[in-house]
């Protein structure tokens, strides 16, 4: 059975996960786990809350796949929108105070045994949207990519960002605007394939 | 379109990427979701922009996923689906059960809106004390207004596990009040939007007002009717003109009788 799901696209998994069909979505589990996580870790900082975020991104998916709707975008796409709100949210939870080392637990994450079960052909799928992705901020000046960068992946808003760069609100706003209309132009033609 | 709408041309394109980033003050944001109401140009820019954004997910390398989320997961799973079950509707045939049921729902609420100011100046708790005979008015009316009428318990999710509250329903008048507590303060940018749902359909019933204490109501007038929905679910989203959710789900009932 599970061999039969892994033939499947990622639009029938999340059918048969809103059916209940608990190995749908641990094959969906297995193809976007390791960039849901990595995502998670990238926001928060923490690799012991990113699994804590991981699971409930996940669990969401569990309780919403009848919602899903594919016309709309990949489920790639909103399983990693779900991981980006869960993650935001935990943030702003801790009152954007920086992560301190002492909060992570690293006994912890020294005994954590790897999962193995990741579906490699899919994570190539991912692998190379990245690379894609990485090239293509590459592109953009350095300091616009750090407004973007702080916004997205640390939920600051554009005074905060001012504030915390001790740059002009205006001059801000301005890297934002340019920022995103370069990232724009290099992504035009490297869009996720969606696999359903 | 690449940034290209300006915003002295009564357009907000030089506001687009803070908005899709939700990096926006709330003067600023309330400013974009006003004009992008009216503006397909403006929304078709957001989309385009969003998508874009979207792909800095993929930004960073990937990380080897510990063993334990897997078999955490899959306990949560297992968990979450033996503690749902359907809600039981209050069914209230009577108007005297229905308004006994309404006012149950409130006085429970009430409740435990005082205690939780048990300690609080008397001042305060006086003006506590006021709002809530305001909303019993609220209710009173609306309860006396609609013999016909039923409530339906509001689930909480685990994304607000304090949230409870009811929605009183009267398909008759097409009408009903979503009553809700305990819900989370939300971050500047952030609401809480109720959704009637039907099927894989979502129509946007509008943002519900959350006060301080974390307390809301919403009444509803849907144009369609009532009956055409089987369930009502809060979410939280960054666009209040959002129209389908994608937001994390706070709230859920079950509305079809």
């Amino acid at each position: 059975m599970t061999g039969e799901l892994q033939r499947l696209d990622d639009a029938e998994l999340v059918t048969l996960t809103g059916q209940g069909e608990v190995r749908a979505l641990e094959v969906l589990y297995n193809r976007y786990a390791r960039a849901a996580f990595a995502f998670a870790v990238r926001i928060v900082g923490d690799p012991l809350e990113a699994e804590e975020i991981l699971q409930e991104a996940f669990l969401r998916v569990w309780q919403q796949a009848n919602r899903f709707q594919h016309a709309r975008g990949s489920f790639a796409s909103w399983l990693l929108s779900i991981t980006h709100n869960l993650a935001i949210d935990a943030l702003r939870r801790r009152q954007r105070r920086p992560q301190r080392a002492d909060m992570v637990d690293f006994f912890e994450v020294l005994r954590t045994e790897i999962d193995t079960a990741v579906d490699l052909e899919e994570a190539a799928m991912v692998a190379e949207l990245r690379q894609q992705v990485q090239a293509a901020i590459a592109q953009l000046p350095q300091r616009q990519r750090e407004v973007l960068e702080l916004a997205y992946f640390q939920g600051l808003t554009q005074r905060e960002i001012a504030e915390l760069l001790d740059e002009p609100l205006g001059t801000v706003k301005t890297r934002m605007r340019l920022g995103l209309q370069k990232l724009q132009e290099a992504l035009q033609a490297q869009r996720p394939e969606t696999s359903g | 379109m690449t940034g290209g709408i300006e915003h002295d041309q009564g357009h907000v394109g030089d506001l687009i990427a803070a908005y899709v980033l939700d990096a926006l003050d709330p003067e600023e944001l309330e400013l974009v979701e006003r004009h992008l109401e009216d503006c397909p140009q403006c929304q078709a820019a957001v989309i385009e922009a969003r998508a874009a954004i979207d792909l800095m997910a993929y930004l960073p390398d990937p990380q080897p996923v510990p063993l334990r989320a897997r078999h955490r997961l899959l306990a949560r799973l297992h968990a979450d689906a033996a503690s749902t079950p359907e809600a039981p509707p209050i069914r209230l045939r009577s108007r005297l059960g229905w308004v006994a049921a309404a006012v149950a729902a409130v006085l429970a609420l009430a409740f435990a809106w005082q205690s939780l100011q048990s300690q609080a100046e008397v001042q305060e708790r006086e003006a506590r004390v006021r709002e809530l005979e305001q909303r019993g008015q609220v209710l009173t009316q609306f309860v006396n207004n609609r013999p016909q009428g039923f409530v339906m318990p509001i689930e909480s999710t685990v994304a607000a596990p304090g949230a409870r509250g009811g929605i009183i329903l009267d398909p008759t008048s097409n009408a009903a009040l979503v009553m809700i507590e305990g819900l989370p303060r939300l971050p500047t940018g952030q609401a809480y939007v109720v959704w009637l749902v039907d099927g894989d359909r979502y129509i946007n019933a509008g943002v519900l007002p959350v006060d301080d204490q974390g307390r809301g109501e919403l009444y509803l007038t849907p144009q369609e009717a009532l009956s055409t929905f089987t369930g009502i679910a809060i979410t939280v989203e960054t666009g209040a003109l959002a129209s389908s959710p994608n937001g994390q789900p706070v709230a859920q009932a079950t509305i079809g009788r």
